[in-house]
């Protein structure tokens, strides 16, 4: 261990040394990294800011089921149960003609007061129903619509729910290809520390044969793996912090309407930079393990 | 020092390279091996380096159980055994200096240490004014003094030459045996060299070993091939 940290400088100029001397290598590798993070940062701006978005219309989201006025309380408590009951529902909660009606002044003007009053109002008292899992609504509404007492059940329509499902889809596709990006990132690194090894061969050939420990040999590669990723992962940091903070003041942290609002700067881009450079230098140790492990194994 | 017993070894294409060796070389002895290109003198010197394992038999070099030795503890043991090729094997992109410093900073030693000790093999190879030149710029002669003082900057017990003159003109080849006399006599350096050259084994008389098909036909203290 002591012989580590005494050889600590030694490996870290012998690393940087490798990366100068098969610059076109290093620089092939950095860029291909670059690349794959910087698509990776791309889809999880998009992923986290429409995923704010989804949830902003989720919670708003409900089936509104219209009751038969003719229900007594008792009647509707067991109906509340019962849907509460379903599966995929999350909340049941009752709402009077009259809380309705409020609702209805409260959103669209004076002009309903006129429906206030007994025998005037021709709402329904109704149960809003939260799901916990919204792409569900379709097939919930059905089956609460054919319960008894139901006169209808609604919800914002198919509309919506293709919006849902696509924004379900968005997430799930774009988190495969971040996660196939960086497949991608530690192949390549792998590749050029593999072919740093090759090139290199003749050298640890008489390292071996001078009695050089294994880890001495190996860990400049891992180095090199480390320093690749994280000079990959510098201008996808840069363009995170300064870009996203651009376009945030740009779009004035909307995305053409108040409907999607973007996730404040500070401190989303400061937290995704830090994932990204550690993403790219753990990225970088993986590929240029594997490489050592293939290609430095030695046995007698 | 060095100890066969017993040794034989057989690589999975079936050809036995070694077969029933029995060896022993004293501390400070100056050693030729000898016999025709297949009669295992590669596989010796691998079996000594620890590079590969016998099938049978012990290997001890200073008092180390060479086949026994765990994998972890073979980088340690080679600093004990140099090693200089016939191909010289130096790093093309590094100077004299940083050829020989190269074995020395591998096993971890100082900075200030090593520029002392490659200084003092440098003198004793006698290539103190080449010592910024690149391997290029040197003859074959002094290329090989550079694997030699390489081989030798660790202070091994044991020097394993694997015909060393091979490549040299008859000139050059009477500058390396002198040169590896010199580190037998002053640094009492057990020495084994694998040549193919008759005039020097007859010139520079040793205990000369000779093998053929695996086996050790001849095992002469009077040296010279006239004596086997």
């Amino acid at each position: 261990m002591l012989l580590f940290f005494k050889s600590l400088p030694r490996l870290v100029r012998n690393a940087n040394k490798d990366m100068h001397r098969h610059f076109s290598m290093t620089f092939s590798s950095i860029v291909s990294i670059g690349i794959a993070l910087l698509m990776a940062l791309f889809i999880f701006v998009i992923y986290v800011n429409v995923g704010g978005f989804t949830n902003q219309i989720e919670n708003e989201f409900m089936i509104q089921v219209s009751l038969n006025p003719t229900l007594e309380d008792e009647e509707i408590s067991e109906l509340a149960d019962s849907i509460a009951s379903t599966s995929s529902v999350k909340k049941v909660t009752y709402s009077s003609k009259d809380d309705e009606l409020d609702a209805l002044i409260k959103e669209n003007g004076p002009m309903f007061k006129q429906y206030k009053g007994k025998d005037k109002n021709p709402l329904y008292d109704v149960l809003n129903v939260e799901l916990k899992d919204n792409t569900k609504i379709s097939k919930v509404t059905k089956k609460i619509s054919k319960m008894d007492g139901v006169v209808k059940a609604t919800y914002g329509g198919s509309a919506i729910n293709t919006m849902i499902q696509l924004f379900k889809n968005i997430r799930v596709w774009g988190s495969v290809f971040v996660g196939l990006m960086v497949l991608i990132a530690v192949f390549l690194i792998r590749n050029t520390i593999k072919m740093t090894i090759l090139v290199r061969k003749d050298e640890i050939a008489i390292m071996r044969t001078v009695g050089a420990y294994n880890w001495y040999i190996s860990f400049p590669f891992v180095l090199e793996g480390i320093f690749i990723g994280f000079w990959g992962a510098l201008g996808p940091v840069l363009i995170c912090i300064f870009g996203y903070t651009g376009l945030y003041h740009v779009l004035n942290g909307m995305f053409f309407s108040n409907m999607m609002t973007m996730l404040k700067p500070y401190p989303f881009v400061l937290w995704t930079s830090g994932g990204i450079l550690l993403i790219g230098m753990v990225v970088g140790m993986l590929g240029s393990y594997l490489a050592v492990r293939k290609y430095l194994r030695w046995t007698r | 020092m060095i100890d066969l017993k017993d040794v034989s070894k057989a690589y999975p294409n079936g050809v036995h390279a070694l077969n029933h060796v029995n060896l022993h070389i004293d501390k400070g002895e100056f050693v030729y091996v000898i016999g025709a290109t297949g009669s295992g003198k590669s596989t010796l010197i691998k079996v000594l380096n620890g590079e590969i394992v016998p099938d049978e038999g012990t290997v001890i070099v200073g008092g180390v159980n060479v086949g026994a030795l765990k994998h972890r503890k073979v980088p340690y043991y080679r600093r004990n055994v140099g090693c200089v090729f016939q191909d010289y094997r130096l790093l093309p992109k590094l100077t004299v200096y940083e050829n020989i410093a190269f074995a020395l900073e591998v096993v971890g030693m100082p900075r200030k240490q090593i520029r002392k000790r490659v200084m003092e093999v440098l003198d004793l190879v006698d290539l103190k004014e080449k010592a910024r030149s690149y391997p290029d710029e040197l003859s074959g002669g002094q290329q090989q003094r550079v694997t030699i003082g390489r081989a030798i900057a660790n202070k091994p017990m044991v020097l394993i030459a694997d015909e060393p003159t091979g490549n040299l003109d008859p000139e050059k080849s009477l500058e390396i045996i002198t040169l590896l006399e010199k580190i037998n006599k002053k640094l009492d350096t057990t020495i084994m060299m694998v040549t193919h050259d008759k005039v020097l084994v007859d010139r520079f008389k040793k205990r000369t070993i000779m093998l053929d098909k695996g086996y050790v036909i001849h095992d002469s203290n009077r040296g010279g091939y006239k004596s086997l």
